[in-house]
């Protein structure tokens, strides 16, 4: 195995809102999560940061941004990690 | 090799048991299942499970049943394939029994889903998926099939309604169906002004969760339902690095080999028990099998291919949606309704002349599939 590291924009192939979100997210709902092909073809699913519904598109261009993704509690370890902003 | 029949059947009404353990659905349905069978021995016992760690802290589900059924000493575990446990548990059954190695083999699916906060149980289910690359951003089960479903109305150009024949189908079916835990229908109205749980997968479009247990006993002595071929195969287990998403490969592959195997011709199919969690996860599921063509699903639905009286009966007590969905036994809840149309005792749910049937499983996005094919022995 060798580490190859990604394009950082991408395009939207689909997406949804999730108002039910698993229960370490529960804080963060609705959450916007998008299936989304980077621009080397590589397909990964992640989180639409500061989306508003309507810019939210099939097709609509994206970049790889570092968001908080949720923490454990109030002691826990804060998990950071990729989430994408429209462009 | 030996010949795989199921000898009896038996289940526990699907619901919201509040005052029936784990292990208390589990020994009902078993239960049901040995009504008659006093002089069987039970060779060995599987059972189909997967969240009981979780959301029951209860594992070792193999060796809680055999003592709870009095059965100590005999050979026991647990089995789990996500939502395909169930099934998957019914394949150990069989392959235990056409190996020789064993006569007479207990299997039992059971989930306990209602005890727990939704969003604890949308962790619990979510877990069918990659930790590393899909719980990690806050991914639900449901939201994966919703990005699928709008794949799906972006390929074939179809609005988000296209689909919505199934949970109207099934919860036709379910009305009749005395286990089933909606029996009440919708309307396709009814479907299309439901809430939505994450776009475009609406609370009707949805299967339930459920509590609930159902049980077969597999032997190799002759009896009227044989079990043809039992068949298993994967797919890439993340959805977003699979090739094409809309190809449910592992159904495909599952069912083929079942044919193949069998022998029987795809055509002289009575009756299926389609994996309906989601109306997109039917529409993929029997466009993989050849029963639609590809995007066509919902057109041969709303032209009643599928209805109860259509050329495929499917859903016939109500499917996922609206019998219900207690995970880890859906699967045997499946194969004991076929074994109810194959030996006539499906009631007003009766399929006539059902000789041939069948059910389709899977666990995750079909990540796993497991495919049954049953025939009435005449």
């Amino acid at each position: 195995m060798e580490e190859k590291e990604m394009p950082k924009t991408g395009t939207v192939v689909s997406y949804t809102k999730l108002t039910e979100p698993p229960v370490d997210f529960k804080d963060y709902s609705p959450i916007y999560l998008a299936m989304i092909r980077l621009d080397n073809g590589v397909m990964v699913l992640g989180q639409l940061a500061d989306a508003e519904s309507e810019e939210i598109k099939i097709g609509a261009r994206v970049m790889a941004t570092i968001r908080k993704w949720t923490e454990d509690g109030q002691s826990g370890i804060i998990y950071y990690g990729y989430k994408f902003k429209v462009i | 090799m030996s010949k795989v029949f199921i000898k009896s059947a038996g289940l526990v009404p699907v619901g919201e048991h509040w005052n029936k353990s784990l292990t208390d659905l589990m020994v009902e349905a078993s239960l049901n299942a040995l009504k008659g069978q006093e002089g069987v021995k039970i060779d060995r016992i599987v059972v189909g499970n997967m969240m009981s760690g979780y959301l029951n802290n209860q594992e070792h589900l193999g060796a809680l049943l055999a003592s709870a059924l009095g059965m100590k000493g005999v050979e026991a575990l647990k089995v789990e394939a996500a939502c395909g446990s169930g099934g998957m548990a019914v394949h150990e059954g069989y392959v235990s029994v056409k190996s020789g190695e064993y006569e007479n083999v207990l299997v039992v699916g059971v989930e306990k889903m209602k005890d727990v906060d939704t969003q604890v149980l949308t962790k619990a289910l979510a877990m069918a998926e990659s930790a590393e690359f899909t719980q990690v951003v806050g991914a639900s089960f449901i939201s994966l099939n919703a990005l699928l479903m709008r794949m799906y109305m972006n390929r074939y150009n179809v609005q988000e309604d296209y689909l919505d024949h199934f949970p109207v189908i099934a919860h036709k079916n379910a009305v009749t169906a005395p286990h089933a835990q909606f029996k009440r229908a919708f309307t396709l109205e009814e479907v299309k002004r439901s809430p939505y749980l994450a776009e475009p997968i609406r609370l009707l479009s949805s299967a339930p969760s459920s509590d609930g247990a159902a049980a077969v006993l597999l032997s190799s002595k002759p009896s009227d339902v044989e079990i043809l071929a039992s068949e298993v195969s994967t797919n890439e287990l993340i959805i977003s690095q699979r090739e094409n998403p809309l190809k449910f490969e592992a159904t495909e592959k599952a069912f083929k080999k079942a044919i193949d195997k069998s022998g029987v011709n795809p055509s002289d199919v009575d009756f299926l028990e389609v994996h309906d969690a989601f109306p997109v996860v039917a529409a993929l599921s029997l466009e993989a099998m050849g029963y639609s063509e590809e995007g066509k699903a919902g057109f041969d639905a709303a032209k009643g291919k599928y209805n109860f009286d259509g050329d495929l009966p499917i859903l016939t007590f109500g499917g996922l949606k609206a019998r219900g969905h207690p995970v880890g036994g859906t699967g045997v809840y499946q194969v004991v309704e076929a074994y109810m149309q194959l030996s006539g005792t499906a009631g007003k749910n009766q399929i006539q002349g059902a000789k041939l049937g069948v059910t389709q499983n899977v666990g995750g996005v079909d990540t796993t599939s497991v495919v049954h094919i049953l025939r009435r022995v005449s």
